[in-house]
């Protein structure tokens, strides 16, 4: 590696930091649902505790998808991911994150007053990216920390979400891993992903110095 | 036996507490280091179970602080890396033992038990003993003067809990916790009931199991008196 030039070299450190992390983020899921059906056959259980099992895997499995959708999605032409002819409903794009976390009392999503905002871009990559802030958010907060996402800008030629973590917030480390997404194309597969999309779609991921990440989109009429 | 389990992904952390617990071990879970050395340096467990990636602070810098603050007890890293630096690595900070992610169930429990076997005297797992009382967790039989005795699956979970803490007195609570799901309450006197059962079984050796009274019952080597 010190015989290459060091624009390949930092090429080259890219791609391994990338692989490590797309090995982890498979990793995860991967080991979730082997050890829930090895522990599920280990005696003989009801079927309702089959039931709850299966649901466990069925969810490790779906996020297995959309690992693979992301991957799909880095490897695409950035037209094809921003697709800026298409204009869609904010209050669609919350409405479809919200409806993943209906379930959770420590994820809110404020929708009310963002149906009159159309932001520029494939409604299906957008509730993507929003949806992978959460999650990194979600998984850097501290132990008992509520994440919200609201609009906090609507005016102007750009629309401001904010990811935000109440207190006690977000571990220190978590935002390094943000500026670093927001400085290179580089950084963990999801943070990765919902970059490429939001700044294929005229918007930018902004990390804020509190416990907030804020998410840029373009408006459209 | 008292396991700390420290892993930020929710989905592996139910999956070690559920799987844990269902082998009878008293679990307690967090998801940051942070938390994690609060609780280890409070002492009172038989192992901990490490991930290495987390939110706060790696695992292998948690395990040296561990270790520098006097808290010996032994911990099985989790990590998905696996090269051989990292699992060096891993045992010079002071880690026991070192299990790659994806692993086996059955081999994390093998490890738990080999690595607290080192500083204990109790076996966690294979056959169990206490007296004329023998008990294969493997096989799931148990002998009382090498005669088989045929237990119902929850006269063998009691029993086989007892035995894991034999000499200790074990809370009603604790039985209720990790034989019952915590579904039995533990004033009512199911659990007394099925104590009656397995010691009508258990026959000339049934005065081993000791009721102590207003808190549980011990299980001990020499038959005694009901205290």
């Amino acid at each position: 590696m010190s015989e290459l030039p060091p624009a390949a070299a930092t090429t080259l450190t890219d791609l391994q930091a990338f692989a490590a992390s797309v090995a982890h983020e498979i990793r995860t899921p991967l080991s979730a649902a082997a050890g829930e059906i090895e522990i599920a056959l280990r005696r003989q259980r009801s079927t309702h505790e089959y039931r709850d099992a299966l649901q466990r895997i069925s969810f490790a499995i779906s996020e297995l998808i959309d690992i693979s959708a992301d991957l799909t999605l880095l490897s695409e032409p950035l037209e094809a991911v921003a697709d800026m002819s298409r204009s869609v409903s904010l209050d669609t794009i919350l409405s479809r994150v919200a409806d993943r976390y209906a379930s959770r009392d420590d994820v809110a999503v404020a929708v009310e007053g963002t149906s009159t905002t159309r932001v520029g871009g494939s409604e299906r990559y957008l509730t993507r990216a929003i949806t992978l802030i959460v999650e990194h958010a979600l998984r850097h907060r501290r132990a008992g920390a509520r994440v919200s996402l609201r609009m906090v800008a609507g005016a102007g030629p750009r629309v401001r979400l904010a990811v935000e973590a109440q207190a006690p917030g977000i571990w220190p480390q978590a935002w390094t891993a943000l500026h670093d997404a927001a400085d290179r194309p580089v950084g963990p597969l999801r943070l990765r992903t919902a970059r490429r999309i939001l700044e294929g779609s005229g918007g930018a991921v902004v990390p804020s110095a509190t416990d907030a990440v804020h998410i840029e989109l373009q408006r459209t009429a | 036996m008292r396991v700390l389990v420290v892993e930020d992904e929710a989905a592996t952390r139910g999956l070690l507490e559920r799987g844990l617990r269902e082998e009878l071990f008293q679990v307690e879970a967090v998801a940051d280091a942070t938390s994690a050395e609060s609780r280890a340096c409070a002492g009172g467990f038989d192992a901990i179970v490490l991930d290495v990636c987390l939110p706060d602070h790696d695992g292998f810098t948690l395990c040296r602080r561990l270790r520098a603050r006097g808290v010996d007890t032994p911990v099985l890293l989790l990590t998905g890396r696996s090269s051989l630096a990292d699992r060096v690595r891993g045992l010079d900070v002071g880690g026991d033992d070192y299990l790659a992610k994806p692993f086996a169930f059955e081999e994390l429990l093998a490890r738990l038990r080999a690595v607290t076997r080192r500083g204990r005297s109790r076996h966690l797992g294979g056959v169990l003993s206490c007296g004329s009382i023998e008990l294969d967790q493997h096989a799931r039989r148990v002998t009382v003067d090498n005669n088989r005795v045929v237990l119902s699956h929850t006269e063998f979970r009691l029993l086989e809990y007892l035995m894991r803490r034999a000499e200790d007195t074990v809370s009603r609570h604790d039985l209720a916790l990790y034989v019952w799901d915590g579904k039995d309450d533990c004033g009512s006197n199911v659990m007394d009931v099925y104590v009656s059962y397995l010691r009508k079984k258990l026959g000339r050796a049934s005065g081993l199991i000791r009721t102590v009274r207003g808190i549980g019952y011990t299980m001990t080597a020499q038959d005694g008196q009901r205290v």
